[in-house]
């Protein structure tokens, strides 16, 4: 097993890594594997992959108002919730559907690792906050993952290309229903760590009606 | 001639790097603007005297510029569009004429006005006309250009597009309208100004209780929702000029076969005209506000776009000429 020891080799593997993963190159999810420090790599691709998603999200953040340093929070907030969802909770139900319906036994280590590494195509996520090319480039990229999602169980689990791919879309669906389950609490606590953060909640929809109607007062009284 | 490609590769992806930057920086001011952090919102609209109008005022006229612009003013505007504007005035004399608004910018903010890169944008304006001056200011055409892929974007157009139609009706305000007089209201967008009229339209119509008709002077124009509140849109085109039919080509609710989109439904419901302007290019000397350029009928290509927008005020009854006195008065 091979160790990163030096905070410069540790870039150099993760930028490596990343280009492999670009490529769906499946050999690089064993080296990453095998290289002692291989887990924090992958998880650092998956707190910067966070980081850049939520960068190019950050209409949102605009759309309500907040402040410069609030702005900063909601950032670091959004990619904290990104990373934890995808670490605790996220892609490793992949690996419990290999388990339970491949019968695969690997250690979930890792489908942890492969998962991250899975997310590099997201490092681009700030692009998505270009204007008219952003939504495109938005469902461009998670195809990306998907594919490289689809690689990374192939690699980690040996299976077909086809088993990969049914515990991919099944995962998705297990997510769907977990979440419209626990959504409400879970949203509930999201809810109040922003309030306590933000001094707000942050809402999905941008009401103009009350500045419209703001407006046209002053215009009228002018 | 080996030494050349590795330095146009070079310099290609230096442009490409600057467009990029460019675009991705673009939403920034009307977002910034939006969450306060430039303080934008609080603007007084009794900033500057409200003009009164005379009574015998048919509607009011809003001249939106094209991605060369610099500022709604008479150093921004090029001496064409200021020949343009007083053959309108000549032409249509009970329709006000509003010029004072920059339509790439959320709060009629010019290039040269309170803005970090206002001493790059200034300098590039001033060498417009020296030795490779065109080929920079291409810089400003491309930071306008991805203004209008903001107002054109569903994520930040209405945040845009709010803006820039709050500075049209405070504009129109300061112009002597009076909100809820129903006094008609046309917005002449040239090129990207076209889609930034199209995006603004409903705002105008909200604050001011205005009807709303928009010119698009080949306008690059995309499926706008503000399409679905202005009373027609009339397209002009020269049949020389392609720039245009980016516009159809970039945004899928422009295509014919995406059946539901909003310009679908405006064109299925007769609310777009395309006139054909003629032999006209996008820019250079055929051009639509070309004072020397001709028609093969011998007009020039300044006087007949005059004409045909005049002819649509006509035929709205937006000016108090009718029919017959305009082609009287071609005759004479």
């Amino acid at each position: 097993m091979s160790t990163i020891t030096t905070v410069t080799e540790f870039w150099g593997a993760l930028w490596q890594a990343v280009g492999r993963v670009l490529l769906l190159d499946a050999t690089v999810f064993p080296a990453v594997r095998a290289t002692a420090g291989g887990l924090e790599l992958a998880l650092c691709i998956l707190l910067l992959a966070g980081i850049s998603q939520t960068l190019g999200q950050s209409v949102t953040l605009f759309a309500n108002r907040v402040s410069r340093r609030r702005f900063l929070r909601a950032l670091v907030l959004s990619a904290l919730v990104f990373y934890v969802e995808r670490r605790v909770l996220g892609r490793r139900r992949s690996g419990w559907i290999a388990r339970l319906i491949f019968g695969y036994d690997g250690p979930l280590r890792g489908v942890l690792i492969s998962v991250g590494l899975s997310y590099a195509p997201l490092l681009f996520g700030l692009f998505v906050f270009l204007p008219y090319l952003g939504n495109p480039l938005a469902h461009l990229l998670r195809i990306w993952v998907l594919l490289a999602t689809i690689v990374a169980i192939v690699s980690n689990a040996g299976l077909p290309i086809m088993q990969a791919l049914v515990c991919v879309v099944v995962g998705w669906i297990v997510w769907q229903a977990a979440s419209s389950y626990a959504g409400r609490r879970i949203e509930q606590v999201l809810d109040a760590v922003e309030r306590r953060l933000l001094g707000t909640t942050l809402s999905d929809t941008l009401d103009l009606s009350s500045e419209v109607a703001r407006e046209r007062e002053r215009l009228r009284a002018r | 001639m080996g030494w050349l490609l590795p330095q146009l590769v070079t310099l290609a992806g230096v442009a490409l790097t600057a467009a990029l930057i460019i675009a991705w920086c673009s939403p920034f001011e009307a977002l910034g603007w939006w969450a306060g952090w430039s303080g934008g919102l609080d603007d007084d609209v009794g900033a500057l005297p409200r003009v009164v109008q005379p009574s015998t005022t048919r509607s009011y006229l809003v001249y939106l510029t094209g991605i060369g612009g610099f500022a709604p003013n008479e150093e921004g505007y090029s001496r064409r569009e200021l020949s343009f504007f007083d053959g309108l005035s000549a032409q249509l004399p009970d329709v006000v004429l509003v010029h004072d608004v920059f339509p790439f910018s959320v709060s009629n903010n010019p290039l040269d006005g309170q803005r970090q890169l206002a001493g790059l944008w200034s300098w590039l304006h001033s060498r417009v006309r020296k030795p490779g001056g065109a080929l920079l200011y291409n810089l400003v055409m491309t930071r306008n250009m991805m203004q209008v892929a903001v107002s054109s974007d569903r994520r930040y157009g209405p945040i845009y597009n709010y803006g820039v139609g709050r500075e049209i009706a405070q504009s129109l305000v300061r112009h002597g309208y009076r909100p809820d007089s129903y006094t008609p209201v046309v917005l002449l967008g040239v090129s990207g100004g076209g889609q930034v009229a199209l995006g603004a339209a409903p705002t105008v119509r909200a604050l001011l209780g205005a009807p709303v008709t928009v010119i698009s002077l080949a306008g690059v124009l995309s499926d706008d929702p503000g399409i679905d509140t202005i009373e027609h849109l009339y397209h002009l085109q020269g049949s020389r000029d392609r720039v245009p039919l980016l516009g159809a080509l970039l945004f899928p609710g422009r295509w014919p076969w995406v059946g539901h989109s909003n310009w679908n439904r405006a064109q299925h419901d007769g609310r777009i005209t395309l006139i054909d302007t003629g032999p006209m290019t996008h820019m250079g000397e055929h051009e639509y506000l070309a004072r020397r350029a001709v028609l093969p009928n011998g007009q020039r290509h300044v006087d007949h776009t005059i004409e045909l927008i005049e002819k649509i005020f006509v035929e709205e009854g937006l000016c108090a000429r009718t029919q017959q006195s305009a082609v009287s008065s071609q005759q004479g």
